[in-house]
């Protein structure tokens, strides 16, 4: 399918003229503000290993990018591990086929809306506006925009099938960045249809280098730890307050943020730890209200995912998760690129490095 | 081609299998692999979805159907089952946990399949298979396939002697594999270790002979007394009902009668009643009671707990024809054709030399002319009481080397021991010797159903067990060539050997048998039996100790569990690893009537009672 219609894409984009503007890069993190505190004492706890106890479903996206002088293609993938009669499930795929947002010139951004074939294909914002020269985005935003939408949609249909009683997601429970409260809406509600369905969801963060949730007084304190705080990030406080041998459960902490944004929503709170492995950590967060419904099962489950992380350094079920999203992006991407190059659009260099990244990733099997 | 017919195209595979009723689509030829039809090799790959997998249950050497792109109807065999976790499949590694998610097992399975038959898919009720030449597509249409496809595609004979049920996959499936008739004429060795089901299989093909071949014979050479329980039922009931009547050729040898002279003569007093005694009774009576007495011993020692009913003796001048007797085994009656039997030295003699493997070629070429120098005489104890004179008349009148002179002598000396010539029952009264009975041969025409030759007295001697069985099939050549002279059709004769070697033994394999007697023995039940519409199915745990001819002239092979060096010599090396450690009654069966290639079944269960080891 994909082959053929990114053909059909393809004609679209030969005929653009029009030079995009390069976007902006994005500016430094900026979420709400937020309290962290402890829960309780003895916040390090070694995790000794036990039994595999949890079988959770596993949510997983990835996103790639392949751009030309007139148009820049997002690609995402979703793959969700152990929810229903195949061990993984995608979108494009059972749960979903929107998977391709694009950015071009408005002319050629309508002419792809009115054709039905091209159904798959993402071309405005989630309020509505194009993805043209004047989108006032970053790539990041339009990443996180079609991620966000396509793992919620994912969210969605995991909810609806007799998927067990936890749902663990590649990434924050949701993003807290003050400019993202429609995703935010988007996600907190596939979250609370989780928890009507009995499921709990729980996130999982890799890339923590620019967290700085345990750079607060409180946190510092509660560890014991004496650090500069304007040269600190988690993965440095993890460093410090756990052990390098071993795995070890930092936390939990409670995270609240002050008032409402400029629209009203609220951000929930979340309880989360810190899981250090051997010296490399990542961020294990959930909902307060489900850290409150899963009682003590809810350390558990950080510690499970602590004990069952692999040699990439995430938790088991989410590494799956991720290498089967990757395989899929680098197939698509490597679909779009031959069906681009066939009508002799020319790619930026990034892109085709972009491109050689993703074959070779889809040759190893996305591992 | 354009688009909507090619997707139409594969789409009607589909429907075409269902539609014919070639059975369940499981999945589709993977278009992630290479499917391969060579000269050399042939491999499909299968993708299976792990529900079908655990639901279909597919096991190595099952059968798959594959309704091809270009029109083909394939039939092939299992030889691989990939199954890979999706820790495997994305090459995730745990750093401490030992993975035990369950959920990665639901990969689906990839099957490595061998094709072997094809027909074309719209003919397939109709069409002879033919191996695989066709090119096989991924997305071409894989179905398990239902039992009438399978026996369609391995070209299974609808009739013809039941053998057992197609195995496949360790399991048996419901599809019967059957021999046909011309294959029996072509003759059958069956090999296979002690316990491997051999002899259940040959007694099940004897029954399974008589059921479907109108008006066959079975002889059946019986050293272990396995044929004489095919008139009782087995443990559980099978498919054939256990025989009515059986013949039995039991060779009274003189040290048969003098081993049992009292037990006789108890027996026969007992049915002559009123304290009479066989010297009390006319000839006629008397004979007959030696000949009741004779199937009443029969009974005791075959059917242990059995009663004889009645039993009706055929004599003519004092010898003892046939016995016919009804015996009642537990529920079960039947007729008992008792046939004593014994050669007459006078009538045989100028077979002896072929019969025997004791005298030189020089002694077997003045044999007959020996003998007559001994007179007119030719029962074997005057023989014998004259035997030096001849020997000396003959090295005096015609050169005979004294060497070979005492090879007569000895040789004779060796016949006579084995009791097999003029035998007789005897007893000592006033006026001398009285002979009540003699035993002969039978009318070798009149063998029908099943005749067992009973050659259990005979285990330890194999010599006279092979010259009683040289004989006895020489005979039952005759009576068929006889019928073929006249310009009749001769009655379907078969065969059964079990223990072959023990009769037909390699140069090498034993020492005093003759290589040239024992080749021409198979060579005329083999080559000229024929026309003569006599199939002989061999069988042994020890093909290294048969005549190599009884190997060459066996058109199907039957292998049971078998060492691989026994399977190179029956030339079916390339089945030692399904039959190393096969189960028992799994067999291959190699045969010029299976087009394509060898057959593996199971036998059936014993159908009549097996004593089993």
């Amino acid at each position: 399918m994909a082959v053929e219609r990114f053909g059909i894409l393809a004609e679209y984009l030969a005929v653009a003229k029009k030079a995009l503007t390069p976007l902006p890069p994005r500016e430094a993190e900026d979420s709400r503000p937020y309290a962290v505190r402890p829960i309780g004492e003895g916040l390090i706890r070694r995790v000794e290993g036990g039994v595999w106890r949890f079988a959770p479903v596993a949510v997983d996206g990835s996103t790639r990018k392949l751009s030309g002088p007139h148009f820049s293609a997002y690609v995402v993938g979703v793959a969700v591990y152990g929810a229903g009669e195949r061990a993984v499930s995608f979108i494009p795929g059972d749960l979903g086929r929107r998977f391709l947002a694009l950015r071009a010139p408005r002319d050629v951004l309508e002419a792809v809306e009115r054709d039905e074939r091209l159904d798959f294909l993402i071309v405005r914002r989630s309020d509505g506006t194009y993805l043209d020269e004047r989108c006032g985005c970053t790539d990041e935003d339009i990443f996180d925009e079609i991620r966000i939408s396509a793992e919620s949609a994912a969210l969605l249909h995991v909810a609806q099938r007799d998927a067990g009683d936890l749902a663990v997601l590649d990434g924050p429970i949701y993003l807290d960045h003050w400019a993202k409260t429609r995703l935010l809406a988007i996600r907190l509600d596939a979250v609370e249809k989780l928890r009507k369905a009995g499921i709990a969801a729980v996130g999982v963060v890799k890339r923590v280098a620019k967290s700085r949730k345990l750079c607060t007084e409180e946190a510092l304190e509660a560890l014991s730890l004496s650090v500069d705080t304007h040269h600190c990030n988690d993965a440095y406080v993890a460093s410090l307050a756990a052990p390098q041998r071993g795995i070890y459960l930092i936390g939990p902490f409670h995270l609240g943020y002050a008032g409402k944004d400029l629209r009203g929503y609220s951000f929930p709170d979340k309880v989360f730890w810190y899981a250090s492995i051997y010296g490399s950590a990542f961020r294990v967060e959930m909902l307060a209200d489900d850290f409150k419904r899963l009682g003590g099962d809810a350390e558990e489950v950080a510690a499970w995912l602590a004990w069952t992380a692999t040699n990439r350094g995430a938790p088991y079920v989410i590494d799956v998760a991720d290498v089967f999203a990757r395989r899929l992006t680098a197939g698509l991407l490597i679909a779009l690129r031959t069906a681009v190059k066939s009508r002799n659009i020319s790619l930026t260099y990034d892109s085709e490095m972009e491109f050689l990244n993703a074959l070779r990733e889809y040759v190893e099997g996305g591992a | 081609m354009w688009k909507a017919e090619l997707r139409s195209l594969v789409e009607a595979l589909r429907r075409e299998v269902e539609e014919r009723n070639l059975g369940e689509v499981v999945g589709r030829v993977s278009p992630g692999e290479a499917a391969s039809i060579g000269t050399e090799t042939r491999r499909v790959y299968i993708d299976v979805d792990f529900d079908t997998y655990l639901r279909l249950g597919i096991r190595i050497g099952e059968y798959l159907g594959v309704a091809t792109v270009l029109g083909s109807a394939m039939l092939g065999r299992v030889v691989e089952v990939r199954r890979r976790h999706v820790a495997h499949v994305t090459h995730v590694q745990t750093l401490y946990a030992p993975v035990e998610d369950p959920e990665g097992l639901r990969t689906p399975a990839q099957i490595a399949l061998e094709p072997l038959t094809e027909c074309p898919l719209k003919e397939v009720e109709n069409c002879e298979p033919t191996p695989v030449y066709t090119p096989v597509d991924p997305l071409s249409v894989v179905f398990k396939p239902s039992p009438n496809f399978i026996a369609k595609m391995l070209g299974l004979p609808g009739e013809g002697v039941l053998l057992g049920r197609l195995y496949a996959g360790g399991a048996e499936l419901p599809v019967e594999v059957r021999l046909p008739e011309r294959a029996l004429y072509q003759h059958v060795l069956a090999v296979g270790t002690t316990g491997a089901g051999k002899t259940v299989l040959l007694k099940n093909m004897a029954l399974s002979t008589l059921h479907e071949i109108r008006n066959a014979t079975v002889v059946a050479l019986d050293l272990q007394g396995d044929y004489l329980l095919t008139t009782l039922p087995p443990e559980t009931p099978g498919l054939y009902q256990p025989l009515d009547e059986i013949t039995v050729i039991m060779p009274t040898t003189r040290h048969f009668i003098d081993r049992h002279r009292d037990d006789i003569q108890h027996i026969a007093a007992e049915i002559l009643g009123d304290g009479h005694t066989l010297l009390d009774v006319n000839e006629d009576e008397a004979t007959k009671a030696v000949g009741y007495a004779l199937a009443k011993l029969f009974i005791e020692d075959t059917y242990p707990g059995a009663r004889l009913i009645e039993a009706e003796i055929r004599a003519e001048n004092a010898e003892v024809k046939e016995i016919a007797a009804k015996v009642e085994a537990g529920s079960r009656v039947f007729t008992l054709r008792l046939l004593p039997w014994a050669m007459k030295f006078a009538e045989t003699y100028a077979e002896v030399p072929r019969l025997f493997p004791y005298f030189s070629e020089r002694v077997s070429l003045l044999f007959q002319r020996l003998i007559h120098m001994a007179g007119q005489e030719h029962d074997i104890d005057a023989i014998m009481r004259q035997l030096d004179a001849v020997a000396e008349s003959a090295a005096r009148r015609i050169k005979l080397h004294q060497s070979q002179a005492d090879n007569f002598v000895r040789g004779m000396h060796m016949v006579y021991e084995t009791g097999l010539f003029d035998v007789s029952y005897n007893i000592a009264d006033p006026t001398g010797q009285r002979t009540l009975a003699t035993f002969g041969e039978p009318d070798y025409m009149d063998l029908h159903g099943l005749v067992a030759v009973d050659l259990r007295n005979f285990r330890e001697t194999p010599t006279v067990a092979s010259a009683v069985v040289y004989r006895v099939l020489s005979m039952i050549f005759k009576a068929r060539d006889e019928e073929l002279q006249r310009g009749a059709e001769p009655w379907p004769t078969f065969i059964y050997i079990d223990e072959a070697h023990y009769y037909f033994p390699q140069a090498g394999a034993r020492e005093d048998f003759n290589k040239e007697v024992v080749e021409a023995m198979i060579n005329k039940l083999t080559r000229l039996g024929r026309v003569r519409k006599i199939g002989v199915i061999f069988a042994t745990h020890s093909p290294a100790d048969l005549n190599d001819l009884a190997i060459q002239l066996t058109n199907t092979k039957i292998a049971m569990r078998s060492e691989p060096k026994v399977l190179e010599r029956v030339d079916m090396a390339d089945y030692a690893g399904e039959l190393a450690y096969a189960q028992s009654g799994v067999a291959v069966v190699k045969s010029f009537t299976y087009t394509t290639h060898a057959i593996t079944l199971k036998t059936l269960p014993p159908q009549t009672k097996h004593r089993g080891i």
